[in-house]
């Protein structure tokens, strides 16, 4: 509708502007025009004039010569000397005939009629035409007009010389149709001759129409004064101009009208035919505009449809621009920016649906579709399960080997688990080293064997450049309706179970409820822990570790208790691996450091200096505040750094080998003793041990298990000891249970023992007390 | 006309009328007829003698002439075209057709008038005879004036005329009382009607043979 109105409005300003402008030029030229056609013809009206003049004397003189004829016929002038009447009128009558005179008279010098072909009777009455009489007495000649009883004659006076005048002949023609056309043709103008009676106007004779005859009357002004003046006429609807000429001097009773049409006018003509080019222009300006207004508002219209269409989120249909205009130059423009909205709006429904670096739906989608699909499940009563896995070691290829593998891992990975998911299945990147699958009708069975082949995919090493990458996943499976009756509970379902396989190291796992009920156990523990340090709940128990040559205490090691109020007494299995994931290990391992710090410093100033060696997690490992702490600590309690032993697990170690490289340097030069503890399960290779600037080496307790029976067991501890005592370490053996193992060790040349078969782990006064009854016990039967 | 007035001296009654006539512009009026008419005594015979008025150059020459009743003049044509002499004058009427050289018989003028003479050939061929009865009359030259010659002492009536007179000649009269010794002077001033001759036609002197 304002389109419509945007176009009505163009056609209404233009057509306006020309009618307007056209219209004043029509009216200019138009009185320009009439000026012109009234100038034109009033010129013409004079030329016309003289011509008129012109021809009236020359019809004059005619006359004139006529009645010169007459009036030097020898026998004429011999029957007017001798005033015979009879043959003079009958010389008359002839020679009347002979040029088609109206009427001819001889009059005397005394100015009375001798004869007249008119009227006979008229013979001996004066001649009523004096002046004319006078102007032939002055001019030898004279011709006029003259009124005779109601008729006009064109009348010439010559005398009859014998040879003097001795009378006068007229001739007369009479003023009617005939004269006025013959004029009227050779002046080129309309000729009316009008004689006035009194006030009457009377028509003698004309060229014109009766109309204008009619017109001539209404218009003379009535009585004298007619003579000599120019005279419009107006016949309704035709307009003339005219002149009005007094034949008969100054009496203007005979005058002769000449007109002339404005209408026939050329300028006058050009009227219509202006007209109708201002109309046809304004036709044609309708047109044009409406044309070009449509031209505009047309792809306009069309401009709106498609930014509708796109405001609804159809892209699809393009504008024609084919044209080299404006307009069209703007189509294309259109055409562009909806492509280009088109394309962003997909780079954003791709970036918002989408993982750009694995190409799969991302958390969002999949929540989507998860939600979805559970709405369906919910109303077909059908099952679904959830897959959620994370790799086990995909933080350390990513620290090591930078981002970019990571990367590039990560796509690797979601190529292998969509290679084993089915198409109708969503498996989507739901962020860092997290995936999921969405299995839609399915139970817990089915997605076993999908989380088995996922598992299964990713057991192959994965080659980027010259790595062989090994990255494992832990996949956690939960069903609907069986775990969760909505999404947010199933995907954390999942995820817990996830992590229990993760702990389990089992590949996959199903959700168990029971193991959440322990694991939510723990996360409770976790929070109870917080507060118990303040509470005095945290306590070191030390177990002794002796030499195996001398049988003396060569240190003890520190280990961490929580009497909890509630349940008692908790071993550090139970708590430690949540302090570490929840960084809550830092202030148990500062505190743990403190108070071993601080026993030993005890048991120094007692006498007694005895090495304790404090276990720290590979995050302690990484906490670039450890050197200030173990620093402050041991300044604290005036301990030299040689009795403060750290132990790291070759796990821990290997989490980060090339930082604990460096740290362990660090505490090298700090004083402290190191030692690496669960030697053997840390798949470390021997390269790295080289490396490891640390002071002792701890055999894990598997090995020592299988020692006494299996021979392999028995070789690797043999040369484990033996690449030790190569690098110039202490080897200690853990776990230590039984007297055989003990000389077994000791003959494989292991230098340090420690386990129940020396001591389990005791406080500090059951370990004095310990330590009095050893020293009176006999050492041989451990040595 | 000094002869005349030498030719008339030895005469001791004799008289000269000397007259002056101008127009009323003040210009001197040539062939104006000057007519003494003697009050006391009756006219004389007429001379016999046989004037002439001579056809010269499509012209009457002279163009005006006055004459005693009774003479005779004959109107030779000096031209080399013919002529047609007449007079429809009630004076006298006569037609001389067509002719070259001198008709044989010339045409008396035997009642006193005033003859207009034309050619029926050539228009304006105007000529006068004044036909007077009495024997004293002059013609006005190129000035204006004439002599009456050997007037007898005594009154007379002196009028003038001329072709384009505007009154008619008697008002013109004058009484004139001419002693032995004395000659008299009179003067006239009269009014003229304007010319209204026929315009000559255009013919070349030479070798016209109308």
């Amino acid at each position: 509708m304002r389109l419509r109105s945007l176009q009505s409005r163009i056609v209404l300003f233009f057509v306006a502007l020309l009618v307007v402008v056209q219209g004043i030029t029509l009216l200019l030229v138009n009185a320009a025009n009439e000026r012109n056609a009234r100038d034109n013809v009033r010129h013409e009206l004079i030329v016309g004039e003289k011509i008129f003049r012109r021809l009236l004397e020359q019809n004059h003189a005619r006359l004139t010569q006529a009645a010169l004829i007459v009036s030097l016929d020898f026998a004429f002038r011999e029957a007017a000397a001798t005033r015979d009447v009879s043959t003079i009128e009958s010389v008359l009558v002839n020679h009347g005939s002979r040029i088609r005179a109206d009427t001819m008279a001889l009059v005397s010098l005394e100015r009375q009629f001798i004869a007249d072909t008119f009227d006979r009777r008229r013979a001996g009455q004066p001649f009523p035409f004096t002046r004319l009489l006078e102007a032939a007495e002055r001019d030898g000649s004279a011709a006029g007009m003259v009124l005779v009883d109601g008729a006009a004659f064109q009348v010439a006076v010559v005398p009859v010389r014998a040879p003097t005048p001795i009378a006068w002949t007229v001739v007369g023609f009479t003023v009617d149709d005939r004269l006025a056309r013959d004029l009227a043709n050779l002046a080129a103008l309309e000729v009316t001759f009008v004689s006035r009676e009194g006030q009457v106007w009377r028509v003698l004779g004309s060229s014109a129409d009766p109309e204008l005859q009619e017109a001539v009357l209404r218009t003379l002004p009535k009585g004298n004064g007619a003579g000599d003046r120019a005279m419009p006429l107006d016949l309704g609807g035709r307009e003339y101009e005219s002149f009005v000429m007094a034949l008969d001097g100054s009496d203007s009773r005979i005058v002769a009208v000449l007109a002339r049409s404005l209408d026939e006018a050329p300028y006058r003509r050009l009227g219509p035919l202006l007209v109708l080019l201002v109309l046809g222009s304004i036709v044609a300006s309708i047109v044009g505009s409406v044309l070009i207004a449509r031209s505009v508002t047309r792809p306009l219209s069309l401009f709106s449809a498609m930014t509708k269409r796109i405001e609804e989120g159809d892209y699809a249909q393009a504008i024609e621009a084919e044209g080299t205009d404006e307009v069209s130059e703007l189509a294309r423009r259109f055409n562009l920016m909806r492509e280009a909205i088109a394309a962003r709006e997909e780079q954003i429904l791709k970036l918002a649906y989408r993982d750009p670096l694995s190409d799969l739906p991302n958390r969002v989608l999949f929540n989507d579709r998860l939600r979805v699909a559970l709405e369906g499940a919910k109303r077909g009563g059908a099952a679904l399960t959830v897959l959620v896995m994370d790799l086990d070691r995909f933080k350390y290829i990513n620290d090591t080997l930078g981002h970019h593998v990571g990367d590039m891992v990560l796509q690797q990975v979601a190529l292998r688990i969509t290679r084993v998911v089915r198409k109708s299945d969503t498996t989507a990147r739901l962020g860092g080293d997290e995936f999921a699958v969405l299995l839609v009708n399915s139970g817990v069975d089915e997605a076993r064997g999908v989380a088995q082949k996922v598992v299964a995919a990713l057991e192959a090493p994965i080659a980027i450049g010259q790595h062989s990458l090994d990255v494992r996943a832990s996949v956690g499976i939960a069903a609907f309706p069986a775990h969760a009756g909505d999404a947010d509970t199933l995907m954390r379902r999942a995820d817990a179970a996830m992590y229990s396989a993760k702990r389990g190291n089992t590949g996959f796992a199903v959700y168990d409820a029971h193991v959440q009920e322990q694991r939510e156990e723990q996360l409770s523990l976790l929070s109870e822990l917080r507060q118990a340090i303040d509470r005095g709940q945290l306590r070191l128990v030390y177990q002794p570790k002796i030499d195996l040559a001398s049988g003396i205490l060569s240190g003890v090691e520190a280990l961490v208790r929580w009497a909890h109020p509630a349940k008692g007494l908790i071993t550090p299995e139970r708590f430690i691996p949540f302090a570490e994931q929840t960084g809550f290990i830092k202030t148990i391992t500062a505190w743990v450091i403190d108070t071993a710090v601080r026993q030993g410093a005890a048991w120094r100033m007692a006498g007694r200096p005895t090495p304790i060696s404090v276990n720290i997690s590979a995050q302690d490992l990484l906490n670039p505040e450890l050197g200030e702490l173990l620093t402050a600590a041991l300044e604290r309690h005036r301990l030299p750094p040689e009795l403060l032993c750290l132990e790291i697990t070759e796990s821990g170690v290997m989490q980060d080998a090339a930082r604990a490289i460096e740290v362990l340097k660090r505490l090298e030069k700090l004083g402290v003793k190191r030692a690496i503890d669960d030697f053997g399960t840390g798949y470390s290779s021997l390269s790295y041990v080289k490396q490891l600037s640390v002071d002792e080496l701890k055999i894990d307790r598997s090995f020592l298990r299988g020692m006494l029976t299996d021979m392999r067991d028995r070789a690797i501890v043999l040369s484990t000891i033996d690449l030790a005592h190569n690098l110039g370490l202490i080897v200690v053996a853990e776990g230590v249970e039984e007297q055989e193992a003990a000389d077994l060790l000791r003959a494989l040349g292991c230098d340090q023992i420690q386990g129940t078969l020396v001591s389990r782990p005791l406080e500090v006064t059951a370990l004095e007390t310990w330590l009095f009854t050893r020293s009176a016990a006999p050492v041989s039967r451990i040595s | 006309m000094l002869a005349a007035v030498l030719a008339l001296a030895p005469l001791a009654h004799a008289a000269d009328l000397r007259a002056t006539v101008r127009d009323d512009q003040g210009r001197a009026v040539p062939d104006a007829v000057v007519v003494a008419v003697p009050q006391d005594a009756a006219p004389q015979e007429g001379r016999s003698r046989v004037e002439q008025v001579e056809q010269i150059d499509l012209e009457f020459v002279p163009h005006v002439k006055a004459i005693q009743t009774g003479t005779a003049v004959s109107f030779p044509n000096r031209d080399d075209v013919r002529h047609h002499v007449y007079s429809f004058s009630p004076a006298k009427r006569f037609e001389l057709p067509l002719y070259v050289g001198t008709p044989a018989q010339p045409v008396v003028f035997d009642q006193p008038g005033v003859v207009a003479i034309g050619c029926n050939i050539h228009d304006w061929m105007v000529g006068y005879l004044y036909v007077s009865p009495s024997p004293h009359f002059a013609t006005t030259g190129a000035q204006g004036t004439a002599r009456i010659a050997g007037l007898r002492a005594g009154r007379y009536t002196v009028h003038v005329w001329h072709p384009r007179l505007a009154a008619a000649a008697e008002t013109t009269r004058r009484p004139a009382q001419l002693g032995a010794e004395g000659n008299a002077a009179l003067e006239w001033v009269v009014a003229l009607k304007p010319e209204t001759r026929v315009r000559r036609a255009p013919v070349s002197r030479r070798g016209a043979r109308y």
